[in-house]
């Protein structure tokens, strides 16, 4: 672990690293938003990138808007999360415009379709590997809650396809009958 | 721009978008639509990119502008509501409970939406077992590389590319 101090960004910093970060993310923003936010710059520890992470996932709408939106606004209110949104979708809305008017005639030949699998490849890989970093950290019989959590969690959207919202509803309840089932034994 | 606050990441919402703009309001039609989503996927950005191309390509810059505010501030307002809400009782005991639970669930559904971009790969069926297989193993060899060392993930990005190119 890095021994780096964790510190919130000024308004300025935080739109520049925002930018570079949406400019950035090939594969999608999800897949490097742990790089970016713990390693990169250090604005958050672990704990508090797994837990706002969280928190913008189970919230409707794009998470990371959701994400970014919180922090703007914590670190410099509503200010801050106006522009830090905006921050995080301009250049790339207008990078892709320039793509989308540019490239599209362009032919998709095998070449570029095969690099595009691989790419979304080591984007799966990131993904997944953030998403085992969210769940790591506990100890003992909390870490074996959190694993079943994740994994019932999992389940639940590829294999049972169930809402987000009943998804969200069934494993943070499942969280607490845990918490009684499994406790942490003697303190 | 009705219901455009879909639930879940920008991927889960292709198929509603899809069903609302292409089969119920004729906006778009299926050729542009998928054209839409390949340049979004390809450029680099937020997973979402692919709602201010449909907003430009409806009305111009302005449409932009109206898709983007009809997506955003409903869930955005909330987000901040809710985030406000979370740091003002942090310290709250049954908040904090909670906040343990959200942690291994935001991490499975994380890997869950992986695993959705990775069917997305499959989906388009013509593949041979070979191209299937190529980006799984870039999957796994990107978890190992990640978790033991600190590569730079534009450096796996460039390099799985070039591996793509080639081994076409």
């Amino acid at each position: 672990m890095s021994v780096r101090e964790v510190k919130p960004p000024g308004l300025a910093a935080m739109i520049g690293g925002l930018v570079r970060f949406g400019l950035s993310g090939f594969g999608g923003v999800n897949a490097q938003a742990r790089h970016m936010f713990v390693e990169r710059e250090a604005w958050l520890d672990d704990t508090e990138f797994a837990e706002m992470m969280s928190l913008g996932q189970v919230l409707p709408g794009p998470n990371m808007m959701n994400l970014v939106a919180i922090l703007g606004d914590r670190w410099h209110g509503l200010i801050g999360a106006v522009l830090g949104v905006a921050a995080l979708i301009v250049p790339p809305v207008a990078l892709a415009l320039v793509l989308f008017m540019s490239i599209i005639p362009i032919e998709r030949n095998s070449h570029v379709l095969s690099a595009e699998r691989m790419i979304i490849g080591v984007a799966v890989g990131l993904m997944v590997a953030t998403g085992l970093r969210m769940i790591d950290g506990f100890r003992a019989r909390a870490l074996l809650r959190a694993v079943l959590i994740a994994f019932v969690t999992i389940l639940l959207v590829l294999d049972v396809r169930l809402a987000l919202p009943l998804v969200v509803l069934s494993s943070l309840s499942l969280g607490f009958f845990l918490e009684v089932l499994l406790p942490d034994g003697v303190r | 721009m009705l219901s455009l606050v879909g639930v879940g990441g920008a991927e889960a919402i292709i198929p509603q978008v899809h069903e609302e703009f292409v089969t119920r309001m004729h906006w778009l039609d299926d050729q542009t639509f998928a054209e839409i989503i390949v340049v979004a996927q390809a450029a680099p950005g937020p997973n979402m990119l692919f709602v201010p191309l449909i907003g430009w390509r409806l009305g111009g810059l302005s449409g932009i502008v109206v898709v983007l505010a009809a997506y955003l501030l409903p869930s955005s307002v909330l987000a901040i509501t809710v985030g406000r809400f979370l740091h003002r009782h942090h310290a709250h005991r049954v908040l904090t409970r909670l906040r343990s639970h959200l942690r291994p669930l935001g991490g499975g559904l994380l890997i869950a939406s992986g695993m959705i971009v990775l069917q997305m790969v499959f989906s388009h069926g013509s593949n041979t077992r070979f191209e299937n297989a190529m980006p799984i193993l870039a999957a796994i060899v990107t978890i190992i590389v990640t978790m033991r060392t600190k590569v730079h993930p534009l450096l796996m990005l460039g390099i799985a590319g070039l591996i793509g190119v080639f081994t076409r």
